[in-house]
């Protein structure tokens, strides 16, 4: 029997744990008790498969498996409701369009407050030309507003994903 | 009782029971790998979460003719050795110009293998033939499986087992 042969079968039992089993049943008995070689080298896998087997660790507490169920089932609901972005958007772009109506009403109210205040200092051109401004500086700041309403809900959309 | 790959097709539906159950069905066998083969309780921790979590973003590209354990070990794996290479570059980063701390590090390398005690240089095997040993030795894990996780030929997990064991053995008969 070639010696490599033999040494590579003995590694597999060893790895296998079934070393003193499989070189009974398997008759390898015989040749590693002749062969200096293949005997040292049972012995050595012995001594491996002790130490190997010494080498327990500590099992993974209860509270780290919750946290694993729980971070990967909120990215899985995450990734399973992506159907959900429209409605979401819709219903954030209803709830500020509802605000709109106040915010005309109020920039009337201050550029009309505003003219009646002025109107004897502030010459016609100059007091038009401040409610343009006035007007033009809220529209910006109210589209603004708008325009971040469809970033701020993906955001939200993805953040379990991102911190879980 | 359902099987792994059942499970997994329903985790592939949005079924969080089924991956409740397969997380508890394997959490302890992945964490005793992540354990042996990150060699540090708290990285095992996080890299078994973070595997649960990319199992849960790719369940739905899972290959339902896979097998589901070599999957899972091959992800735990893939995460264990990316942790493994970011600390190395940020170490070596760290250790760039400190004479001492490298000749330090270098004769730790260098001590003789007749000096430690078989788990020592288990523990000191390269990353590629320690991940098999423990695949295979503690998680029982066979060619076939192991060929699937890694992602490389069977014939190259047999080699690397032997290379291990070879490896371990250098040195032993000094000892």
């Amino acid at each position: 029997m070639i010696c490599d042969t033999v040494q590579e079968r003995l590694d597999e039992l060893a790895l296998a744990r079934t070393l003193e089993a499989g070189v009974a049943s398997e008759g390898l008995h015989a040749h590693v008790g002749q062969c200096g070689a293949c005997g040292s080298h049972l012995h050595f896998l012995q001594q491996l498969g002790d130490a190997l087997a010494d080498g327990a660790v500590e099992p993974v507490a209860p509270a780290v498996v919750s946290a694993a169920q729980r971070r990967a089932a909120r990215v899985l609901r995450a990734r399973a409701e992506p159907r959900g972005l429209g409605r979401e958007l819709g219903a954030a772009l209803a709830v500020a369009l509802l605000a709109l109506p106040l915010v005309v009403v109020h920039a009337y109210l201050v550029v009309e407050g505003a003219a009646w205040l002025l109107a004897t200092w502030v010459p016609e051109p100059v007091l038009a030309w401040l409610g343009v401004v006035y007007l033009a500086s809220l529209a910006l700041g109210v589209g603004a507003l708008y325009g971040i309403i469809p970033l701020a809900v993906a955001s939200r959309r993805r953040s379990p994903m991102e911190t879980a | 009782m359902e099987t792994d790959e059942e499970l997994m097709a329903a985790v592939a539906r949005g079924d969080e029971r089924a991956l409740v159950v397969l997380i508890e069905r394997h959490a302890a066998r992945l964490h005793g790998f992540l354990s042996r083969f990150a060699r540090d309780r708290d990285d095992a921790d996080d890299l078994l979460q973070d595997t649960w979590v990319r199992v849960a973003r790719g369940a739905k590209s899972f290959d339902p003719n896979r097998r589901v354990r070599p999957w899972l070990f091959g992800i735990a794996s893939n995460l264990a050795r990316d942790l493994h290479r970011r600390r190395s570059v940020r170490l070596r980063a760290s250790h760039e110009g400190s004479g001492e701390v490298a000749a330090a590090a270098q004769r730790a390398v260098l001590r003789p293998l007749e000096r430690m005690d078989l788990r020592e240089r288990l523990a000191r095997l390269p990353e590629r033939l320690r991940e098999v040993l423990v695949l295979r030795f503690y998680e029982g894990l066979d060619e076939a499986e192991m060929a699937e996780a890694l992602g490389v030929p069977r014939g190259t997990v047999k080699s690397r087992l032997h290379g291990a064991i070879r490896e371990l053995r250098r040195g032993w008969e000094g000892a």
